[in-house]
């Protein structure tokens, strides 16, 4: 009798076990940057659709390093319904960076309606849709949209039921939106009851948000350098791990972590980023840095840098406030140190040598926007003429039907990362509007 | 129970004598970046550029304004044949959407610049405000004056920040 009592709990418990696993198959993981998704396991694949960064999805299928990407409550554990593909190394177990994203529209049907596979009359039926059903559009197409769950929160058009005419939909009633809301509450709930894990670089670079009201970090204390055998920059052993990035920004792509004992040379300090070199690295040029790193987390290690900058002796010690008036040194060289050096123009156009230094292709308000940052080699602040003949130029060589593009001017001497002087826009057909700020002068010759 | 008296007196001695250290070796400094917004050179260069800005956008509200009357004078004034009161009522349409648009997208874009605008002078004092704190030993320097009930005029450093800005135009 015993035995039986045994097996039955064994068997149950197998039961258990299968049942639960095919209702949790894979693994919930979270992007940590925006990720596109592909119809297939390659780069090169057509895509599909893209998450945002925190996004919480089900994988599941790794093969080669590429994984199917599920809504998170899928339960079928086929891949025929992955809603696309990505590469397992960009989604992480836990949330490093939350950037939600909204997409689609919520929208129901004036009339019982018919989903299609493509979006034609042609296309096959695969679901009528009743009356004033709730449902989510996206990826439009001529008088057709893709059509989705109210519930997807994965924007892949491998994620759509199909194909509608977009005349018969009309807003989603706020009424119909607070019952979804309702049955998405648990949900949501459990995506912010996620662990959120967030990396030490995810910092606001010193001096941003300060308006706002915010505290300045506490400072290190002054170290005292020593001689190096290079002739620029700072040698740090960094003492934990330090994330660095493509750009000076927290948001920048993560291009490698620096280990605990390891040794690079830092530079181009410039809001609270670091320039990372190789230790060894003989050009001082910020173009050969392998990407840049929170000054707060390098500085950190302060104790142990060996340096060749003589800051230090030049600024007064540290003095309390009912002392005597003391005079404050400010080394300005830091400040002209701090630059990248101007782009070598590689073109002329109304007299002036310029540069392109980077093309890009944005939607700002429903609006496609072509960005073409030029920099500009001159000794003479360009007028407002110049500047509108030079761009219109420039606008006449990129426009594209149905692409707006703004013309962003740089000048010598001018972060190119940074604002710009000249901001000059465009539509298909004319310019719009023209304008420029001096402020962003600051720092150059022609301030 | 004198025992337990005296232990009390003791202890609130030495917590007090713990809470004056810790004091003394925190010093908190206060910048205020609305003033170094208005009485800086580079912050009113920056709030001319805002000012040219709104300017620019007016006159293209102005623009799509005069396109949205032309075609209601010529709904109003009659004489039109059927085809072309449907297509000018159809150009109205499109020039109301068109005006509406060019009004919230400008005002969303003028609070957008004002925001970078503020960020770029803010990052250009942030590197003096951190030699300022350095040399009077301030650990922490807080920036919002609503939070700030009372503050010593010796741990206001806005005028040395603004004057430290003027001198590197």
């Amino acid at each position: 009798m015993r035995k039986i009592h045994i097996i039955v709990v064994l068997i149950v418990s197998l039961l258990l076990l299968v049942v639960s696993t095919a209702w949790c198959f894979g693994e919930i993981r979270y992007p940590d940057r925006p990720l596109n998704l592909r119809k297939g396991r390659s780069a090169t694949d057509a895509w599909v659709g893209s998450l945002y960064p925190g996004q919480k999805v089900r994988i599941g299928f790794m093969k080669d390093g590429w994984v199917a990407v599920f809504e998170p409550d899928e339960t079928r554990n086929s891949e025929s319904v992955a809603v696309g593909y990505s590469n397992v190394k960009y989604l992480k177990k836990n949330q490093t960076r939350v950037e939600p994203a909204s997409w689609g529209e919520f929208v129901q049907t004036v009339r019982k309606l018919n989903v299609r596979s493509i979006a034609s009359v042609k296309g096959r039926k695969i679901k009528t849709l009743q009356v004033m059903e709730l449902v989510k559009i996206d990826f439009p197409e001529d008088d057709w949209t893709m059509v989705f769950s109210p519930q997807a929160t994965i924007r892949s058009n491998m994620n759509a039921i199909g194909y509608s005419s977009v005349k018969y939909f009309k807003p989603a009633t706020s009424k119909s939106l607070a019952r979804l809301g309702e049955g998405n509450k648990k949900s949501v709930q459990e995506s912010l009851s996620a662990p959120v894990v967030v990396s030490v670089a995810v910092e606001v670079p010193s001096g941003q948000g300060q308006v706002s009201g915010a505290v300045v970090p506490p400072l290190a204390p002054v170290s005292v350098p020593v001689k190096s055998s290079k002739s620029w920059g700072t040698v740090v052993t960094v003492k934990g791990k330090v994330n660095v990035r493509k750009g000076r920004t927290s948001g920048s792509p993560h291009v490698r972590t620096l280990k605990p004992g390891e040794r690079v040379r830092v530079d181009f300090l410039k809001n609270g980023w670091y320039a990372v070199f190789k230790e060894d690295e003989m050009i001082r040029t910020e173009s050969r840095a392998a990407g840049y790193a929170l000054q707060s987390l390098i500085e950190a290690d302060e104790k142990t840098m060996v340096s060749s900058v003589e800051v230090s002796k030049e600024i007064p010690a540290a003095k309390s406030i009912g002392g005597e008036k003391k005079t404050m040194v400010i080394d300005r060289s830091q400040f002209k140190d701090i630059k990248r050096p101007d782009p070598t123009p590689d073109k002329t156009a109304h007299g002036y040598q310029y540069r392109i230094v980077e093309k890009s292709e944005t939607k700002q308000l429903g609006e496609t926007w072509i960005t073409i940052k030029v920099f500009l080699l001159t000794k003479k602040l360009p007028d407002t003429e110049a500047l509108k003949d030079f761009s219109t130029t420039l606008w006449r060589e990129h426009k594209k039907a149905m692409k707006n593009v703004v013309v962003l001017v740089y000048l010598p001497g001018m972060d190119l990362e940074d604002l710009s002087f000249g901001v000059t826009k465009f539509d298909e057909e004319q310019m719009l509007e023209l304008w420029v700020r001096k402020a962003a002068l600051f720092g150059t010759n022609f301030l | 129970m004198k025992l337990l008296n005296i232990c009390t007196v003791v202890s609130v001695m030495v917590l007090l004598l713990a809470v004056s250290a810790s004091a003394q070796t925190s010093k908190v400094g206060f910048v205020n970046p609305q003033r170094i917004i208005n009485e800086s050179k580079i912050g009113r260069i920056a709030q001319d550029d805002l000012a040219r800005l709104g300017k620019e956008k007016d006159r293209r509200v102005r623009l799509a304004l005069e396109s949205v009357e032309t075609l209601k004078g010529q709904l109003q004034n009659g004489g039109l044949s059927v085809t072309a009161q449907q297509g000018t009522e159809k150009g109205l349409r499109i020039a109301v959407r068109g005006y509406e648009q060019i009004v919230e997208s400008s005002n969303l874009e003028i609070q957008g610049e004002e925001r970078r605008l503020i960020q770029f002078v803010m990052r250009r004092a942030d590197s003096i405000l951190r030699s300022i704190a350095k040399e009077m030993g301030f650990t922490m320097i807080l920036t919002d004056p609503e939070i700030i009930g009372f503050v010593d005029k010796s741990m206001d450093i806005t005028d040395r920040v603004i004057r430290e800005l003027n001198g590197m135009i």
